[in-house]
């Protein structure tokens, strides 16, 4: 019923209807009623990318209000929103370069532009109009009276700010977080923050050294601008509360290949330890020399129950990155996208999750229905491998993206081509696909050749009628495939990651010839849609019934499998060069490994040493979590990690609870 | 050369010694605790039975139950293509066992930690396990072995000691098991590991049926000072299920277990607490 009024809803409106209607729903969920009903405006663009485009997002942020809170001002206005057009996809999951935002000079950037030609015009127009809305923005915020000192001195101060390095650490964040407001409110959507701990170090530490701000001072600052960050969550997330793309990173090297581990770092670390909350979030870039005190805090900040932070293999992943076609000078400020694709901070404008995800499963399924019966093993792996790079073709699509000519003004690029930086601008503009449920194929397909082919107990014709009929008739054969099977995906075992393996080069060389929207394009075999996509998907050999999840990125569906073997595993696979898109283990242990962090580090070391590609880690128990879905009153505070980000517990859609629940149970058997 | 007969092999371990560990359990048992967590060790069966994947248990029916030797047909439960049946241990001989030991080699070095042999009781299988040890030895890796130390054959303790590096000794103050012998074997194998200067950590139980003063003068009279109290869970019921095997809960309150971790404190007893 609720199928067919949406369809004829499709019917009757528009596309613009259409995203009108979902934006205010939206809002009315996420919002006050009384802000959605007497304050929220949607801005409707047109013509993104033309100059009556950059008009508007003068307007709005000429209409916006400003936030005063936890200490700074925030220019973000939750009750306007920009839209643009339908066909045309919002600029999604890129971060910029807040080490050159923070010492810009914004005459001087407007000084550089190239001469105004026809074929730059439209941009450079833009960049006047979108430069000039900010001036004013700033002018109009330091002409207000504040009640508070505070907010009165950093108001008189932001405008020349604009034209200056910042030479505080109060400045440097007041300046991320003027231009950061701004770019959600022209409708930038997961705005990354970047490498944090970097970026902001040297201003603290001239603070420390003129003896203007101690440790604890300093993570007072940290703490209001995580505070604030995270403030308007709710509207900022995408499809599930708390998917907000705000990430901080931590760690890794610096241009000149050293580590940059700071005292920020161990501050951000510890703040997120104390304060629990699942917005913004941490990255934490690891590499062999990533000291053991750091490892341990942020085992530590995982302990507390924050969700954060995600490991990411930063060596593995930025010698992948250059053999894909990054240039080796940038790839040392590798940050994400709005979970765990790679990209480079403030260079990048890759888009890499704008595709529906590349369904493993499917391939499968249209195998058994077109295969003769007689046909071996062989020859059916060989007709799935085809399907999978059918569907791999088939999800590859050029795209109408966005302009940008904020994140416009901070690309050197842009300013020499004269480029917008989501229009051949920017230094890279890849595109990344993702690959949902190749542990379920990988399942499936040892199931068929363990017993339709090796011990002859299941038919063909018994496999299509299963995937037709949800096991009807076949639950025994269902018990079979889900429990029986000793080989199973993320077993260490050279059957089982031959197979894996197999499968993840036919995608790998499909991808490798196809572009979208003219570029390049990797993958990854973490997808967020394991729940939404499993939602209607038919039944699969590896036991699944139909509309269950699909498994979360690289983890096992087995109680068997424990966390060292699925690490061994993970670490065993080997990632073809565009297999970059964020290969993430995800895994639950129980808080009783906690108690012996410094037994953990090495484990988690160890396993990054041997090519472990990325890890995230939920620590609680199933027991917690049953009470929690039961009385989520005693829970407020308990954050979970869902596919990439984290979230209140109480805040999930029931399906994500109980698929938390299930694997937490799973693995806590293993 | 004889084999080594593993009931399982658990990578990660935390709690069996120093550093990150992976823990050998080798089959057989002079005790047969009722409380014991590794049932399967001492049980004398070869296979578990799991009935809760049997379909017939289920009511789930199955063509391909037809000629199980439950539904009167001539295939053994052994056979059973749903796993129901599942060999309790494995055989290894000491090269493959190294092989699948030595995947963790980095981990060892880098967490100071390294292998250990558990059961069950490991010094059942001496015989099979002195050229792992010494493999083990060769390649630098550090061993612990988790005994209760009741072995009546001396020399057998004393051909072990240059290849082990840490004796985890597992006390029987129970009453329930105690063998006639026990503090005499006991008593002798301690002093050869004293008289070796073996690095020895002490590992007892929590039953409610310790009596802790009878247990501080038995400690006395042993020369122990510091042992670990580890404190008796259920998590091992489903195995009993899957044994046949009755399953009583030996799960102590809070209350007792405090009152007799105090008096071991108020005896001057050193403890390493383990809630698990």
């Amino acid at each position: 019923m609720k199928r067919k009024i949406k369809e004829i809803i499709k019917k009757a409106t528009s596309g613009a209807l259409r995203l009108k209607i979902r934006t205010y729903q939206k809002a009315f969920d996420r919002m006050s009623i009384w802000d959605a009903l007497f304050k929220y405006h949607c801005y409707y663009d047109k013509l993104p990318g033309s100059l009556s485009s950059a008009n508007l997002m003068a307007k709005i942020i000429g209409r916006s209000d400003i936030c005063l809170a936890h200490g700074f001002i925030y220019t973000y206005d939750p009750t306007k929103t920009r839209l643009v057009r339908a066909g045309v996809e919002p600029l999604t999951s890129i971060t910029p370069d807040y080490a050159l935002i923070i010492n810009s000079d914004l005459r001087e950037i407007m000084h550089s532009l190239p001469e105004r030609r026809g074929d730059n015009s439209d941009f450079i127009g833009t960049l006047h109009i979108v430069t000039k809305a900010i001036e004013d923005k700033a002018r109009a915020i330091s002409e207000q009276q504040y009640e508070d000192v505070r907010y009165e001195a950093m108001a008189k101060r932001l405008p020349d700010l604009l034209y200056r390095d910042c030479q505080s650490l109060v400045e440097a964040i007041q300046k991320i977080l003027f231009y950061n407001g701004l770019l959600w409110q022209v409708g930038h959507r997961h705005v990354g923050l970047g490498r944090m701990d970097l970026v902001l170090y040297p201003y603290y530490k001239k603070d420390v050294e003129a003896n203007r701000l101690n440790y604890e001072q300093a993570k007072g600052l940290l703490k209001e601008m995580c505070l604030l960050l995270g403030k308007d969550s709710p509207i900022k997330s995408l499809n599930l509360i708390g998917d907000s793309g705000q990430y901080i990173i931590l760690g890794g090297i610096d241009k000149n290949g050293k580590n940059t581990d700071n005292e920020l770092t161990r501050m951000f670390l510890e703040l997120f330890e104390e304060l629990r909350i699942p917005d913004p979030k941490l990255i934490f870039r690891v590499n062999e020399e990533t000291p053991m005190d750091t490892w341990k805090r942020s085992i530590r900040c995982l302990a507390n129950g924050c969700g954060s932070p995600l490991f990411m293999n930063e060596t593995l992943i930025m010698e992948n990155m250059v053999r894909f076609g990054y240039r080796n000078e940038d790839v040392w400020n590798v940050g994400t996208s709005a979970c765990w694709e790679p990209l480079i901070i403030g260079k990048s404008s890759d888009q890499n999750n704008p595709f529906i995800s590349i369904l493993a499963c499917n391939a499968l399924k249209k195998a058994l229905t077109e295969m003769e019966d007689e046909l071996d093993y062989g020859g059916l792996l060989q007709l799935v491998k085809r399907n999978l790079a059918e569907e791999t073709r088939s999800v590859v699509v050029d795209k109408d993206y966005d302009y940008s000519p904020i994140m416009s003004l901070f690309n050197e690029s842009c300013i020499r081509s004269g480029k917008d930086f989501a229009h051949q601008g920017s230094d890279y503009m890849y595109q990344g696909a993702q690959l949902l449920g190749l542990p379920n194929l990988v399942n499936s397909l040892l199931n068929i050749k363990k017993y339709v082919y090796e011990r002859g107990l299941v038919s063909l014709g018994m496999c299509r009628e299963i995937v037709q009929t949800d096991y009807e008739n076949h639950l025994d054969i269902k018990q079979l495939f889900k429990s029986a099977n000793d080989k199973k995906f993320g077993l260490c075992d050279e059957d089982v990651l031959r197979l894996s393996q197999e499968l993840i080069g036919t995608v790998s060389e499909t991808i490798g010839k196809l572009t979208a929207n003219g570029h390049n394009v990797k993958f990854g075999l973490s997808s967020p849609s394991y729940i939404s996509r499993g939602k209607v998907a038919s039944a699969t050999l590896d036991g699944r019934n139909a509309g269950e999840p699909f498994a979360v990125h690289i983890s096992p569906l087995s109680s068997t499998i424990d966390i060292a073997e699925v690490l061994d595993f993970a670490s065993s696979l080997s990632y073809p060069v565009n297999c970059l898109n964020g290969n993430v283990v995800d895994y639950v242990i129980p808080p009783v490994y906690l108690n012996n962090s410094d037994k953990l580090v090495p484990i988690l070391r160890d396993a990054f040493k041997k090519g472990l590609y990325q890890l995230q880690l939920n620590v609680y128990d199933r027991a917690t979590l049953i009470d929690a879905k039961l009385h989520p009153e005693k829970y407020p505070t308990l954050v979970v990690r869902v596919w990439g980000f984290s979230a209140y517990f109480n805040d999930l859609p029931e399906e994500y609870k109980d698929n938390l629940i299930a694997r937490a149970g799973e693995y806590e058997c293993a | 050369m004889s084999a080594l007969n593993v009931i399982s092999i658990q990578r990660g371990c935390i709690y069996d010694g120093p550093g990150v560990r992976t823990t050998v359990f080798l089959k057989g048992c002079p005790f047969s605790c009722s409380w014991c967590c590794n049932p399967e060790a001492f049980s004398g069966k070869e296979y578990y039975i799991d009935n809760q994947k049997c379909l017939k248990e289920l009511g789930v029916y199955s063509l391909l139950c037809e000629s199980c030797e439950r539904k009167g047909g001539a295939r053994s439960i052994i056979e059973c293509p749903f796993s129901v049946c599942a060999p309790i241990a494995k055989r290894y001989d000491s090269e493959d066992l190294l092989k699948e030991l030595l995947k963790d080699n980095s981990l060892f070095e880098q967490s100071g930690g390294g292998v250990t042999l558990s059961g069950g009781e490991p010094l059942l299988q001496w015989k099979p396990l002195v050229p792992l040890l010494s493999e083990l030895k060769a390649a630098n890796i550090h061993v612990s072995i988790e005994t209760t130390l009741y072995m009546r054959d001396k020399q057998i303790v004393e051909h072990l000691i240059p290849y082990i590096d840490e004796w985890i000794v597992d006390l029987k103050l129970q009453k329930e098991h105690t063998k006639e012998d026990y503090f005499y074997v006991l008593h002798s194998n301690l002093g050869l590991l004293r008289e070796s200067m073996s690095r020895i950590a002490y590992r007892l139980v929590y039953v409610e049926t310790l009596q802790a003063e009878k247990v501080i003068s038995q400690l006395q009279d042993l020369g122990i000072n510091a042992f670990e109290l580890l404190k008796c869970h259920s998590l091992a019921k489903s195995k009993y299920d899957k044994l046949g095997m009755p399953f009583m809960d030996y799960t102590p309150s809070d209350t007792a277990y405090n009152v007799f971790y105090r008096k071991m404190l108020e005896a001057g007893l050193q403890i390493v607490k383990h809630e698990i």
